[in-house]
């Protein structure tokens, strides 16, 4: 891996020395191709200058560009610059004008290890599936961990469950906070987990405690993957379910620590993806 | 490649390939689905041994006959069956080399057109008092086959049928060596393509067809692309819409340890013993597959392979369901992972959706293992 | 329809959980006294190992107990953690839990499972049982011997086997017992080897008897009387203490039968059960008899009439290839119509456990066969026999109880 010399002054008329003249230092950007959900992170050597999150159906080539045109406007940059860009995530391969790709487990070790460098255990929670890696402090993933294949998401589960139990995730979280051991849920697979939630509440259950156990078998089903790769400390997660504080706690009990959540989970993956831009600056 | 595109044609219009050759020569085709079964035997009375294969992702009505949660490759190759694309078999002959294939032998009996179906029994265990049951297996398999055919295989026949299938051992091993080349000359989707056409034909067909494809593979100077160096081991026994997904993502598969690649012809059969003995010897004691024990032999071949043809990482597929192998998944992973190879295990499904869900996977696992960062 | 155990109508039903707590004590009181303990999957000849002195540990049971004592799916947790794929037999992830992982659970059932000095599998109803031990002998470094047996589907349609078939369990047999000599040090008592061979074959004989019984009207016992008393049968074959304990349940059966003592005030349908029952919740078994529906017969581990020899070593070997032992997809089939006919039954539930695959997989076609050719109605039911995370209490229920209603109304029983 090549570093760049970022103290090679920048021939005058390109981006770089634009931005140097700014003041905003060298840009690099990277964008995440999800599956529902499209996350742009434009940053410097220091900082990250934007941020975006965006659910659509768009394809990935047109809603880069949107993106990016839409970053330009913001950082107030002349419209016809460019900045190196790294694509990542299912439909990377669509971004075509992107320089660099690299693969989506990848890039969320490197963002979140950029995010808190004492990182050494990522667990990424996202809507069809979760995964757990363990990471060297140089910054390589070590180990890997996907849920196998017949347990179910943990953001399409727990949206479902808000659907069953009738309350938003935020009531969610109030609702079963407090709340030391839940309702033994035992079906792994959602549909049937659904079911038993449902004749727990007919059965007179209260919400509360079955919003526990919901958690609670959400965080058994990470465990799986957690155990696989080892928990070593920092833990961090990262995934637009890591906003759900309610199952955060629950995972925290269960590992008996507290674990780190970025302040926007769902970007890391674009972070690491512009992290990986950073090492083709210098061409314009 | 001229001669790669005769393979390819094979294994795409295998049926018509079956019966045209049925047709012209007047001779009995037996399917078979797995490399236990002693092909030499059949090609000795002048028969065609066919491997039976499935469609990806295809399954028929087979579940108001067998119920999901099974291997999807076998309910695959019943629902050809019971779709009557395999009606122009003579016989059937099924091994007992792993639960869900062995019990197919009813399936097909009672609901396929397929005239006849023999239950190979293959020994669990390699051992002096196996060695002796499975020769008289092998008597009755003669037996029935003489029946099938009205008649007899001599021993000289059969010893011709050896050395034919010995010559074409010798010529894939040589195939396969040129592998070791960085970059291999020729892909993991070619080679398995080449192997899957050849358990489709007479063996003297894929002698000389495979002797025209090693002087062009030999010569072939146009750049392949690269890939991560891959060994793939586990269960698969036609699919070819795995290789060319791995290589799609980044993979070159330099090696192997599947039954329908390297385990499939790595030994050669003892000319010097007579032909049964040699037969029963070799097919006995060939590589094991997952279910038979004693299992070290398998584990010190993958790795051999892995050294041999400088693997850089191993992708274990394993289809769902099969328990041999996925049994035997930590204990081999976990091997290799000390002995410096990283491993990935992919749950497959035969569907190609059931790929596209573990390509993030196989992206990251061959990212980290190239060491790209 | 929570999850719960089984209600039993005979007294050696209720009796027989003592043969399950003895066995496991008796392993961990040889252990601490330094007797062998060998781990061993059923169908190893009992005699040749009670012969021996061997205290006998059986895993594939421990499935079943831990799942009946509700701690089953943790020690699975615990396997799957370890890379052991969920679709896996769930005996075996129990104990590979327990093996690896024995903290999952505070307190194993009946101790868990005494540690090995010996494992012993035959090669014989699936793959999975050799690969498992191939591991544990690892694991554990303990010396492993496995019996290779020729594949029994071959035998069934013909009755009976070849000299070749016959030889190689015989060989096998003996390569056991010279095992067994050389690693315990001792030589192997033929005299208390015959005496055992005809201990079991009384039992056998016995546990006929009992099964002739069961095809009286009304069924002098349910399901649940038989998974309880199976035990015996599968564990101690060749002991004294097991022809004596289904010499009493005979006794017990016979006396019911001629007082027509029946399950239910009035027996008004008879099912079958086929298929592994589901260890964690036994209960389902007493579900019909609310409506006068009786679990009359279930179509595994039976012990079923065959052919003798004075010969032990034949005669064991006539012993595993009998014609009703196949598992062979038609031999299942035929055995569940016959089942039906022969023990009046009006409905079938297959219980299909979907970690077992050579067990369940003729049970589609054993519904076809039941339906079109007897117009028997059949059920069959999702889930798995040690693991409880995959049961749907919602979906048993719901299809149970549209099953009995047509069972009920094909018998014209009003509800």
């Amino acid at each position: 891996m090549t570093t760049p010399d970022l103290n090679k002054p920048s021939a005058p008329g390109t981006l770089s020395h634009w931005t140097e003249e700014q003041g905003k230092g060298t840009l690099f950007s990277g964008i995440n191709i999800g599956t529902e959900t499209v996350n742009l992170v434009v940053m410097n050597e220091d900082d990250i200058l934007h941020a975006h999150t965006e659910v659509t159906e768009e394809g990935g080539f047109i809603v880069s560009q949107r993106l990016l045109e839409q970053a330009k406007r913001k950082l107030m940059l002349p419209a016809q610059s460019r900045m190196t860009l790294a694509a990542t995530g299912i439909g990377k391969k669509t971004v075509t004008f992107a320089q660099k790709q690299s693969s989506d487990m990848v890039c969320h070790a490197r963002g979140a290890l950029w995010l808190f460098p004492e990182a050494r255990t990522v667990l990424d929670i996202g809507a069809s599936g979760n995964r757990a890696m363990s990471v060297s402090k140089a910054g390589k993933v070590e180990k890997f961990a996907l849920n196998s294949k017949c347990a179910s998401g943990t953001g399409s589960f727990l949206w479902g469950m808000t659907k069953v139990i009738e309350a938003s995730f935020e009531e969610m979280t109030s609702l079963s906070s407090g709340i030391e051991h839940g309702t033994k849920i035992s079906n792994y697979c959602a549909v049937f987990a659904e079911s038993e939630v449902i004749s727990k509440i007919h059965g007179g259950e209260p919400k509360s405690r079955i919003v526990a156990g919901i958690y609670d078998a959400v965080v058994d089903r990470l465990m799986e993957q957690l155990n696989r790769v080892g928990i070593r400390e920092e833990v961090v997660v990262t995934g637009g379910v890591a906003r759900n504080t309610g199952l955060i706690r629950a995972l925290e009990r269960r590992i008996g620590r507290k674990v780190r959540v970025p302040q926007d989970p769902q970007i890391v993956g674009a972070l690491g993806a512009a992290l990986f831009a950073r090492v083709n600056v210098g061409q314009e | 490649m001229e001669s790669f595109n005769q393979f390819k044609s094979i294994v795409e219009s295998r049926h018509d390939v079956a019966v045209k050759w049925k047709n012209s020569t007047g001779g009995k085709v037996f399917g078979q689905f797995c490399r236990y079964v002693p092909e030499e035997l059949i090609h000795a009375g002048g028969g065609l041994p066919v491997f039976v294969l499935g469609q990806i992702g295809e399954f028929g009505n087979v579940d108001k006959f067998v119920q999901e949660n099974t291997c999807p490759y076998m309910r695959s190759c019943y629902a050809a069956g019971l779709a009557g694309e395999y009606d122009y078999l003579d016989g059937l002959v099924v091994t007992h080399a792993c639960d869900m294939m062995s019990k197919m032998h009813d399936f097909w009996r009672n609901r396929t057109k397929v005239p006849s179906v023999f239950l190979l029994d293959f020994p669990h265990k390699i051992n002096e008092s196996s060695l002796i049951y499975f020769r008289n297996v092998l008597d009755r398999f003669r037996g029935y086959l003489e029946e099938r055919f009205q008649a007899e295989i001599t021993d000289g026949a059969l010893k011709e049928s050896i050395q034919i299938y010995n010559e074409y051992r010798r010529l894939l091993r040589d195939l396969y060596a040129l592998r070791r080349r960085d970059p291999s000359p020729i892909s993991g989707l070619e080679i398995h393509t080449v192997v899957l056409a050849t358990l489709l034909v007479r063996k003297e067909v894929a002698v000389s067809l495979l002797k025209d494809l090693l002087k062009e593979v030999e010569e072939r100077r146009d750049s392949r692309p690269g890939g991560v160096p891959i060994l793939v081991t586990g269960t698969d026994v036609d699919n070819l819409v795995l290789y060319s997904f791995l290589e799609d993502c980044g993979a070159a598969i330099v090696a192997d340890d599947v039954c329908t690649g390297s385990r499939y012809f790595w030994k050669p059969v003892d000319e010097k013993l007579k032909p049964m003995d040699a037969l029963a010897e070799r097919y006995l004691n060939n590589i094991p597959c997952s279910r038979t024990s004693p299992s070290e032999e398998r584990y010190a071949h993958i790795q051999e392979l892995a050294r041999e043809f400088k693997a850089k990482g191993v992708i274990m597929p394993i289809m769902d369901f099969c328990d041999a192998h996925m049994f035997d998944a930590p204990y081999v992973l976990d091997q290799l992972n000390k002995n410096g190879f990283p491993t990935l295990k992919m749950e497959i499904d035969y569907t190609e959706g059931g790929l596209e869900q573990l390509r993030p996977n196989v992206e990251a696992f061959l990212e980290i293992i190239s060491g790209e960062e | 329809m929570a999850l719960k155990g089984s209600s039993k109508n005979l007294q050696t039903a209720m009796e027989a959980y003592k043969w399950v707590k003895a066995g496991y004590s008796n392993a961990h009181r040889a252990k601490e006294e330094g007797r062998p303990v060998a781990w061993l999957m059923f169908g190893v000849p009992l005699e040749i190992i009670y012969t021996m002195g061997i205290a006998p540990v059986f895993p594939e049971n421990f499935g079943a107990l831990a799942a009946a004592k509700r701690v089953g799916f943790q020690y699975c947790e615990a396997a799957e953690q370890e890379g052991f794929n969920k679709q896996i037999c769930s005996y075996a992830r129990t104990v590979m839990g327990l093996t690896i992982h024995p903290e999952a659970v505070e307190e194993a059932p009946s101790g868990g499972l005494a540690l090995p000095d010996l494992l012993i599998a035959p090669t014989m109803v699936c793959d999975l049982r050799q690969k498992w031990f191939e591991d544990v002998a690892r694991r554990l470094n303990v010396p492993a011997f496995f019996m290779s047996v020729p594949d029994h589907d071959l035998t069934w349609r013909t009755g009976r086997p070849e000299k070749y078939q016959m030889d190689l369990f015989i060989s096998e047999t003996k390569d056991l017992i010279r095992f067994l000599e050389e690693s315990l040090k001792k030589k192997f008592d033929y005299d208390e080897f015959h005496q055992r061979m005809r201990w079991s074959n009384e039992t056998w004989d016995t546990r006929l008897e009992i099964l002739e019984l069961r095809k009286n009207r009304p069924a002098p016992m349910a399901s649940s009387d038989y998974f309880a008393t199976i035990y015996p049968g599968m564990t101690g074959l060749g002991t004294k203490e097991a022809l004596d304990f289904y010499k009493r349940m005979l006794e017990e059966v016979k006396d019911r039968a001629e007082k027509k003592i029946s399950v239910v005030p009035e027996e008004k349908f008879r099912l079958m059960w086929s298929g592994i029952p589901m260890w964690f919740n036994l209960g389902l078994i007493n579900y019909p008899e609310q409506f006068g529906g009786v679990m009359a017969i279930e179509t595994n581990y039976q012990a079923l009439p065959r052919e003798r020899s004075n010969d032990p070593f034949e005669d064991l070997a006539l012993r595993y290839f009998h014609k009703n032992a196949s598992i062979a997809v038609d031999s299942q089939v035929d055995l569940a119509m016959r089942f039906a006919e022969d023990f009046f039954i009006d409905g079938v539930i297959l219980s299909y456990t979907q970690s077992c695959r050579p067990f369940y997989i003729f049970q589609a076609e054993a519904r076809n066969n039941l339906q079109e050719k007897m117009g028997i109605p059949c059920l069959m039911l999702e889930s798995d026999m040690a693991d409880e995370r995959v049961y749907s209490e919602g979906q048993v229920r719901t299809r149970m109880d549209a099953f009995l209603e047509v069972v009920m109304k094909q018998k014209g029983i009003k509800e």
